[in-house]
């Protein structure tokens, strides 16, 4: 099945009928057959001269830009909802709020409007583009018209796409203000759940960081148990291998850090050991670096403090500017800083442990 | 030097003609839509015609359903200006709904009544106004914001007001808060109003648009209102529960500090101290409010003070540090 994108009139009076604003819950209109905001996605605000903008041009009778909507491929027994609107998500709620009086443009509300001008204004037909087809044409397709950014994040337009049962029991659990993950996850993740932020989060900890084929994969599924139970065994992880918080855990690749070391058996005492010896270490410089260090190794996690000129300075002068490998001496810019302990081994950033190697041989000393 | 000081807090204190945007009373008034059906409503502050109050209600007239719209114009005549206090005999106004059929409020239909006095909201024709409303909705005068509540308990009228959050911590005020007769709108936060050209410039919170309209902003502004509203029945989902390592207790209070409203913990029977802020979600099936640190002070909750304790009362201290202002409350159907 190719996509197909067919070009349609509708008028204000059919836009506007039967809309309603249940707030989080979501917002309908168009006889209740189109979803203009999904529940739980953040809501958009026009400001006031942004959507003054807006009614201008319908007193005006000038064109408004092509709205586009996604014909739903996926539609539960009961819902209504065929439509979603994709682009045009703020033109169209300003429409339907003047419309219902819930402001007053120049100072009249829409039901102050002589009869003929409301007439006016009902019949204005806006350009609706419905884009119906397989989901990744669908996002191909608003990703080069480039919706996402504008108007939706792209986890918002992949949540349309392959809207479904599994995108509304996931966005339950993920989406909502206050949500289980919220209240399960809050101290570990960054970001806010209305903004698709922890859902998008756990697919890329899930699957690698291909979002897209997680949902694909999974559009048809009844529920989101899978992701959910991945989520809490990610936190339950990570309470026990570090069960004293800090600040730093906060926004921290947990599941990626799950995914490659909940093998492992960690001593959780040992752990917070060194944890809090790095936290308090002036040349660590990336203190939430020393939760993946601890587990990687990986000293460019902790972004150690360079030496400073003074001791650079320092080492130079000890040394008479002779390279203490091959022997031979050289200017100060012809060297380098070198760790005599180096760091892992418990050597600090301090003039005492500083020496100055030629380029050359410091190069090496690092390739072993 | 002192004569001066006591001067300038004179006039500061008198400035408190601010003047609330169309906008801000729509973002408000939409949801209360219901309540109004029917309904006789009082604008006891304003100045007609130029308040976006009155704009918004005779406007929607026939949208709400009203029965009637009456507003009277503190010391002033002049319906097409902001008051200048300029005279002390002021007129009032009443609107009962477009009979032309254009649709919109007219001058003709809009009727101007004198009255004997300076339209004060104290004085006995303004009460006799009142007596004939069933909501009073207005931006009072921040200086008489607690006498002009109380006026509206005494004679058991519905409201929708603009105030500063602070007036949450006035004692009365409070007592309302905590009695169920009193509770927080939709929004609150910043709010820029429109202020007379002949307030002096300030530092901060103060600008001057391009058409030369001088603004000035509160950033603690809200709505108080004793008409229900769907958001104060919403629970507040808590996902916290009690440790004593995360929720100390108080030196001198048998309390836990809880700092941020969200971190409430779902388990916990005992007295929170929480932020003054909580009141923006407070839902009374949810938690019942114990009292303030203020009236801890006051020696209202004796049996909130630590046994043995002979420290200071006034605020909630935690080892040693002076909280912030605390409000005391309780999970609803915890055991006692
Ligand atoms: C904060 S302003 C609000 C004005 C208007 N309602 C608005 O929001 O655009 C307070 C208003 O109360 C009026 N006022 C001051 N003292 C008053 C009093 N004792 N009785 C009634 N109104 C008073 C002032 O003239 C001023 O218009």
């Amino acid at each position: 099945m190719k996509m197909t994108i067919q070009p349609t009139k509708v008028t204000v009076r059919e836009l506007t009928s039967g809309y309603q604003d249940h707030a989080e819950a979501g917002v309908v209109g168009y006889g209740g057959k189109l979803d203009i905001r999904p529940p739980y996605q953040r809501e958009f605000v026009y400001d006031d001269k942004q959507r003054d903008a807006v009614i201008d041009t319908l007193f005006k009778d000038y064109p408004l830009n092509v709205m586009y909507w996604a014909v739903r491929d996926d539609v539960p027994e009961g819902d209504e909802r065929i439509y979603e609107v994709m682009d045009g998500q703020q033109r169209t709620i300003s429409i339907c709020q003047y419309v219902d009086s819930v402001f007053a443009f120049e100072g009249r509300y829409f039901h102050n409007l002589q009869p003929d001008e409301s007439a006016r204004i009902l019949d204005y037909e806006l350009t609706v583009y419905l884009c119906s087809g397989p989901p990744s044409e669908k996002l191909a397709w608003f990703r080069t018209i480039n919706i996402a950014g504008e108007e939706l994040t792209d986890q918002e337009m992949l949540n349309a796409v392959y809207a479904g049962p599994w995108v509304s029991e996931a966005k339950k659990i993920f989406s909502k203000n206050g949500c289980p993950a919220y209240g399960l996850g809050s101290a570990y993740m960054k970001g806010s759940p209305i903004r698709q932020q922890y859902l998008e989060t756990v697919i890329k900890w899930f699957n690698d960081g291909d979002v897209e084929s997680y949902m694909a994969a999974h559009h048809h599924d009844p529920n989101a148990n899978e992701l959910w139970l991945y989520f809490q065994a990610v936190i339950a992880w990570v309470n026990s291998t570090f069960p004293k918080y800090r600040g730093l855990m906060k926004g921290l690749p947990w599941g990626v850090l799950y995914n490659q070391y909940k093998g492992t058996s960690w001593d959780s005492a040992k752990l917070e050991a060194r944890i809090a010896d790095l936290v308090q270490n002036d040349d660590v410089t990336n203190k939430k670096g020393a939760y993946l260090y601890v587990l990687s190794g990986q000293e460019k996690h902790l972004n150690i403090r360079a030496f400073s000129p003074a001791e650079r300075l320092a080492a130079y002068e000890r040394q008479a500017g002779v390279c203490p490998v091959c022997g031979e001496h050289y200017e100060l810019n012809e060297m380098e800083a070198d760790h005599i302990t180096p760091w892992r081994e418990g050597g600090r950033t301090s003039a005492e442990n500083c020496q100055m190697l030629c380029v050359e041989d410091n190069r090496r000393k690092g390739a072993r | 030097m002192a004569k001066n000081s006591s001067l300038t807090a004179a006039k500061s204190a008198k400035e408190d003609e601010f003047y609330t945007q169309l906008s801000d009373i729509e973002k408000e008034l939409k949801h209360y839509r219901s309540h109004f059906e029917g309904k006789v409503v009082y604008l006891n502050c304003d100045d007609p015609r130029v308040s976006n109050f009155f704009h918004y209600f005779s406007y929607n007239f026939e949208k709400l359903g009203l029965k009637k719209l009456i507003a009277t114009c503190y010391k002033s005549q002049d319906i097409d200006l902001f008051s200048e206090h300029n005279t002390e005999q002021a007129v009032y106004l009443e609107y009962e709904g477009d009979k032309d059929g254009d649709l919109v409020p007219g001058p003709n239909e809009i009727g101007i009544k004198p009255l004997k006095g300076d339209g004060d909201f104290r004085s006995s024709e303004s009460i006799e106004l009142l007596k004939q409303a069933d909501i009073v909705v207005t931006n009072p005068p921040f200086s008489l914001f607690r006498e002009h509540v109380a006026q509206l308990i005494d004679h058991n009228k519905k409201f929708l007001l603009i105030g500063s959050q602070n007036a949450i911590t006035y004692k009365d005020v409070f007592r309302l808060f905590k009695e169920d007769k009193l509770w927080q709108g939709y929004n609150s936060g910043d709010m820029a109003f429109q202020v007379p050209d002949h307030y002096p410039p300030r530092e901060t919170r103060f600008w001057v648009d391009e058409s030369g309209t001088k603004w000035r902003s509160l950033g603690n502004a809200c709505w108080f209102t004793n008409l229900d509203t769907p958001k104060r029945h919403e629970d507040l989902i808590l996902y916290k529960s009690y440790s004593p390592a995360e929720f100390p207790t108080y030196d001198n209070y048998d309390a836990i500090e809880v700092g941020r409203t969200e971190h409430i913990p779902a388990d916990y029977d005992g007295v929170m101290g929480v932020p003054i802020t909580f009141l923006s979600r407070y839902n009374p099936d949810q938690f019942e409010i114990v009292g303030s640190d203020h009236e801890v002070k006051d020696g209202l909750l004796p049996w909130l003070v630590r046994e043995g304790w002979t420290g200071k009362v006034d605020r909630a201290y935690l080892n040693g540090k002076r909280m912030y202002a605390r409000i005391l409350i309780r999970r609803k159907g915890a055991p006692a």
